[in-house]
């Protein structure tokens, strides 16, 4: 997969130094969030977050689904480890790191460049850092979170990752600045 | 003649003069102008004709209500038709041109049709052109467009760009002047999100023109303190050129944010689309001035009276040398008591009042302008140009009493509240009697999902005509708006504002009132439609009672305008034709937008390769590069073949074809479906799923599989298969994915939500490959890593190992009859496999296949394709596809409908094989002809083609199709029909067409 980058009002960049889990098991048992803690130690974040802890990240999809980011280079073992941490319990792990791809968005107005293609309100009071949301970028869907103040993380599925890429490209258009016009 | 004035032009930088061009002839005009202003400037009052007449028309107004001055604007990828003059900012360069005449402006042929004016009345084209009705569409529908709209569409691509914005805030303001600005501060202070937009580049709406003072100083300085207090907030966020265009449910609101329209080629996108979620909506719109209904007030030189003074003080253009003001409120002494300031002449008042006004007649009459009382305008005289008004009793038929030479009539006949985005989602209106105005009635306003209103308006959009009202309703209205979205609100002092006192108005809908048919015939409602008096008073009188047919009878408010001059005016006439209220009759509808926004703001980021997304395989690029012609499955698109040099696409295709079935074919498969469905009830949950049993498939065996919807329809398929215990992996159609994905969700969540089943979609994890044909097997076993013998990987098995070094798992499966293995690997290293089966795959014949390839050797072996033999109405038993529905499960999805009388019967279309005696490809959709025509009098049906294709290999036209009992009909002959030819006759035969007994696959 080649890198991307986009320098705009915001600098887009194509991020593909990290492997990506889908976990399908219910959030609520004990057991399944003590396996989790003891593999990743991390805790299972809350709704509408992601957990960090050094390059290990767990996000939020759904009561019943969690993304597990970690870092490339650790891949398969993480995901042999996560099923032996959840062995004889009942869940469904998937590989989807070559599924989905990930921009980064940096700079003072990420978030107005975000603001231009999802429909959520992605300002820093109501998506603050650690934030984790599943929306829609102009056609497509997909998910962001807030790694910090300027730097937010887009997801989206690899087919449509030239779209995306056009799209956040487009909306960081030096120029088309939101704030300056007033 | 109109002209520069060397005072006033509050909003112009004389520092900065602009060149343009008006019908090819270069003008100049200021920064700040509009074009309309600076067009008078340059002495263009004649800005163009009228819709229907050709009338030569002037500018009317000075803001979004106006009818008349309609532009070209722009050149070739920057042409725009039909943009008002009034709000179009004049900028360096700008090119615009008049709209609907021949050969020109000033002499049109059109104008002929004003002569023919009384034989064009109300409801002409639906009375011309009702008879015969085969005239419709080749004759009077051509000669209607041809005259049909004012501007051109335009013919190139749009060279600008566009964009969406989602805001969200608490409180929406739409209008920024004085009552927009107090809101939003009354609204701001008590720490909700606020947004402020207003549609012209100026705040202060009209207090600055009309000498209002606020709290001592002048509304301009009141303004500017005003935006600074906002400025300094971080919870206000204000945007001027962006109308709020439209009111939604849920407290969704549009505006137009018109960036760069006055900036061409700056590199700023031209309009962004503000897509706007609020709690509250605030309407502080305003109020339009109507004009008032005489003979000629449609003569270039007749405006409105607050236009005129609007061009005098913000722009410092006078409209005239002399003008008559003709009003039946006070305000409008405004106008005389400007121009008089401005030095211009104002020869006559005409008051329709008996009585007249109060403090600003008085100011008018101590400064020497003679104002004449219960007087009326008979006839404007002039035709280009206005050169005089007769003048008459308001109270009688319309007796000159006096001419007085002019050239600017300026009207006032009242205002009307701007009530239109507060009733685009259910506001309801109240008719104030006393200022002949419908007004919102704050107990009916548009309510949201709570049952409470969710839009509120203040300020002179509510009927509050005075600036101290203006601006308590305003604080009380913006706190108020606060409040419903969770600001905090605390008491705080409303400023003070201070304007002259004036009289009521008294209603006036035709001057003068008793008007003979000429004068009526004369005296126009609808500038831009042209709708007179007298064609309302027709359609009362030939039965059409309500508003909305009238309006539609006439044409009244139909126009680009959507009837913001004519509205009022014109439903008085109504109500006074049918003897009825004003409120009895009612308003037509307000919709969305309140003035036309761009189509390409809408679209947004929607456009060229954005249009729509589409979805690539990891070998998108490896594809594109060799030539593939690309077929829409789904949102992906697949090769539908690869020609080579001057190949044609069918002769590639063809190529193909043999290709595979005698060497070596690939294809990418990666859009297939694939969906992961593990947990202890997987198995059980699959038999629901499937038609057939999956929970006894072993693991590393896989199966086909049929799906059908819960009413019996046949709704997708694909191999399963076996991965361990409590796993199966599902392949799904390529278009199919997401929507099974879904399908096995919903089942799961809604109705077996206590089913231990979890689903993951992988499809774009894996890139795909399918190797097809006689020497798959040497392909794969000369790249190494796995062994893919018939021994260990037989037909329909499975097996994970490495291929070239590359992880992978290998299914022996086959949709072409060919030995043949799909096999699957990470997508990232979709193309680095691919490439590499393609050179090492040389020495055997290799070529890439696309989907038409595919196709054919499905067909040849009579394998059904879901979307062309299924149609969402047939059942896999039409399809000879029993043998895939278990008879032993107690259910699966689809079983009970399939024993519906009408699903379990012999009667149905069933699939057969067809081929045609002269060897012919039949056409796709054929219809099967059978004897006799039904009740509707068509021919009779027996059955219809579902795909067909020339073979490459059998060297002639196959098909297959739904035939009526076909199956016990082999070897007859049908015939299916042919567009412009004689039916073709085909033979119902066996719909595997090649290798029958399966030997090829079998090795």
């Amino acid at each position: 997969m080649s890198e991307r980058e986009f320098q705009g009002y915001v600098t887009i960049r194509q991020k593909t130094d990290h492997s990506m889990f889908t976990l399908r098991a219910s959030l609520a048992s004990s057991k399944v969030k003590a396996a989790l803690e003891t593999c990743l130690n991390i805790a299972v974040p809350q709704r509408g977050t992601y957990a960090q802890t050094g390059g290990t990240l767990l996000a939020w999809m759904s009561p019943d689904e969690l993304l597990i980011m970690v870092p490339r280079a650790s891949g398969g073992v993480a995901f042999a480890a996560l099923e032996q941490a959840l062995h004889g319990l009942h869940y469904l792990l998937a590989d989807v790191s070559d599924a989905r791809s990930t921009f980064t968005i940096e700079g003072g107005s990420a978030r107005e460049v975000v603001a231009k293609l999802a429909p959520m309100d992605v300002l820093a009071a109501q998506f603050p850092v650690g934030g984790f949301a599943r929306t829609r970028f102009a056609q497509v869907a997909g998910a962001i979170f807030v790694e910090q103040e300027d730097h937010l993380n887009l997801i989206c599925f690899r087919s449509v990752q030239d779209y995306v890429f056009g799209i956040l490209c487009g909306a960081a258009k030096p120029g088309s600045e939101v704030r300056a016009q007033s | 003649m109109s002209t520069r004035l060397a005072s006033h032009g509050r909003l112009i930088n004389r520092a900065k003069a602009l060149s343009f061009t008006f019908n090819g002839k270069v003008m100049s005009g200021f920064e700040g102008d509009t074009l309309a202003a600076s067009l008078l400037a340059n002495d263009q009052m004649l800005m163009g004709r009228s819709f229907k007449y050709h009338r030569p028309r002037g500018v009317l107004a000075s803001g979004g209500e106006e009818p008349n001055a309609l532009i070209n604007l722009g050149v070739e990828s920057g042409f725009e038709p039909n943009a008002r003059a009034t709000t179009t900012e004049t900028f360096a360069g700008l090119t615009a041109a008049s709209q609907n005449h021949f050969p020109s402006l000033e002499f049109d042929l059109g104008a002929i049709n004003s002569k023919l004016s009384r034989f064009l009345p109300a409801g002409f084209y639906y009375k011309m052109f009702i008879h015969p009705r085969s005239f419709w569409k080749h004759i009077y529908e051509p000669i209607i467009r041809h005259s049909a709209g004012l501007g051109k569409a335009p013919k190139a691509r749009d060279q600008d760009s566009y964009e969406h914005y989602y805001h969200h805030c608490e409180v929406m303001v739409v209008g920024g002047g004085i009552a927009g600005l107090q809101a939003a501060c009354s609204a701001a202070a008590t720490g909700v999100r606020v947004l402020l937009v207003e549609q012209t580049a100026h705040w202060g709406g009209r207090a600055p023109v009309d000498g209002v003072m606020i709290d001592g100083m002048a509304a301009e300085d009141w303004v500017a303190q005003t935006l600074a207090e906002l400025a300094a907030r971080d919870n206000v966020v204000m945007r001027n050129r962006t109308q709020g265009s439209g009111v939604y449910d849920h407290g969704y609101a549009l505006a137009y944010e018109r960036i760069a329209d006055h900036t061409p080629g700056d590199g700023r996108p031209r309009h962004r689309l503000w897509r706007v979620r609020c709690k509250q909506i605030m309407t502080t719109t305003g109020a339009i001035e109507r004009p008032l209904s005489f003979a000629g007030n449609d003569i270039p030189g007749v405006m409105l009276a607050s236009a005129v003074r609007d061009y005098v003080v913000n722009f410092a253009v006078s409209p005239g040398d002399r003008t008559v003001v003709v009003t039946n409120n006070d305000d409008a002494y405004r106008t005389a008591l400007c121009l008089q300031e401005a030095g211009l002449d104002v020869p006559l008042i005409v008051d329709a009042r008996p009585e007249g006004g109060g403090a600003l007649m008085e100011a008018a009459q101590a400064a020497g302008i003679r104002v004449a009382l219960g007087r009326g305008i008979a006839k404007v005289s002039g035709g280009k140009r206005v050169t005089g008004v007769q003048i008459c009793a308001q109270a009688g038929e319309g007796s000159v009493l006096e001419e007085v030479a002019c050239d600017v009539v300026a009207m006032s006949g009242g205002w009307s509240p701007v009530v239109h985005l507060w009733s685009h989602c259910g506001g309801k209106l109240i008719w104030d009697a006393d200022q002949a105005m419908f007004r919102p009635d704050a107990n009916q306003p548009p309510l949201g999902a709570d049952g409470a209103g969710f839009v509120k308006v203040a300020g002179l959009a509510n009927g509050h005509l005075r600036s101290a009202p203006v601006l308590e309703d305003a604080a009380e209205q913006g706190r108020a708006a606060a409040r419903a979205s969770g600001g905090k609100v605390k008491k705080a002092a409303v400023p003070v504002a201070e304007d002259a006192e004036e009289l009521a108005l008294s209603p006036v809908w035709l001057m003068p009132q008793g008007a003979s048919y000429a004068l009526r015939s004369k005296a126009w409602l609808d500038f831009q439609n042209d709708v007179k008096v007298s064609d309302v008073q027709l359609a009362a009188q030939e039965g059409f009672e309500s508003v909305e047919h009238a309006k539609r009878y006439t044409t009244l408010g139909m126009a680009t305008d959507q009837g913001k001059l004519s509205n009022i005016n014109g439903l008085a006439i109504l109500s006074k034709s049918l003897n009825a209220q004003i409120p009895d009759v009612g308003t037509t509808t307000f919709r969305p937008p309140y003035t036309p926004i761009s189509m390409a703001s809408l679209a947004g980021e929607a456009r060229g390769e954005l249009f729509q997304p589409v979805r690539k395989t990891p070998m998108h690029a490896w594809h594109d590069s060799h030539g593939a012609d690309w077929e829409p499955v789904g949102d992906w698109r697949r090769p539908y073949a690869y020609p080579r040099g001057t190949e044609t696409v069918a002769q590639a295709v063809e190529r193909e074809v043999i290709n595979t079935r005698e060497k070596l074919g690939l294809l990418d498969a990666s859009t297939l479906g694939k969906i992961i469905v593990k947990g202890p009830d997987a198995g059980k949950f699959l038999d629901m799923m499937y038609t057939n049993t999956m929970s006894n498939l072993r693991p590393g065996r896989c199966r086909y599989g049929l799906m059908c919807s819960e009413n019996g329809f046949l709704s997708d398929d694909g191999v399963v298969a076996r991965i361990d215990e409590q796993t199966w992996l599902c392949h799904t159609t390529s278009g199919g994915a997401d929507r099974i994905h879904a399908h096995m969700e919903e089942w799961l969540q809604t109705e077996w939500w206590d089913w231990k089943v979890w689903v993951v979609n992988v499809t774009e994890q894996l890139a795909q490959v399918a190797v097809v044909g006689p020497n798959a097997r040497k392909l794969l076993e000369k790249l190494a890593g796995m062994d893919v013998s018939a021994e260990r990987l037989p037909f329909m098995a499975w097996a994970d190992g490495t291929i070239g070094g590359i992880d992978c798992r290998a299914y022996r499966i086959s949709f072409s009859g060919e030995l043949s293995y799909e096999i699957a690997v990470p997508a990232n290293q979709g193309l680095a496999f691919w490439e590499m089966l393609m050179n090492a795959g040389a020495e055997f014949g290799a070529m890439p296949y696309g989907t038409e390839c595919l196709h054919i050797m499905r067909a040849e072996k009579g394998f059904i394709m879901i979307g062309d033999e299924t149609d969402g109405t047939v059942i896999p038993q039409d399809l000879g596809l029993s043998w895939a529905i278990s008879k032993k499960k107690d259910d699966f999805l689809g079983k009970r409908a399939q024993q519906r009388s009408f699903m379990d019967n012999p009667e149905r279309w069933q699939l057969v094989g067809l081929e045609t005696l002269d060897g012919s490809v039949l056409e796709d959709g054929a219809y099967a002809i059978a004897e006799g025509t039904n009740a509707n009098g068509q021919g009779n049906t027996q059955g219809r083609v579902t795909s067909t294709y020339y073979s490459p290999n059998l060297g002639k036209g196959i098909a297959m199709g739904l035939v009526h009992k076909g199956p016990e009909r082999m070897g007859e002959v049908i015939s299916f029909t042919k567009i412009g030819t004689s039916p073709v006759q085909a033979k119902i035969v066996s719909p595997v067409f090649y290798d029958p007994e399966g030997e090829k696959a079998n090795v």
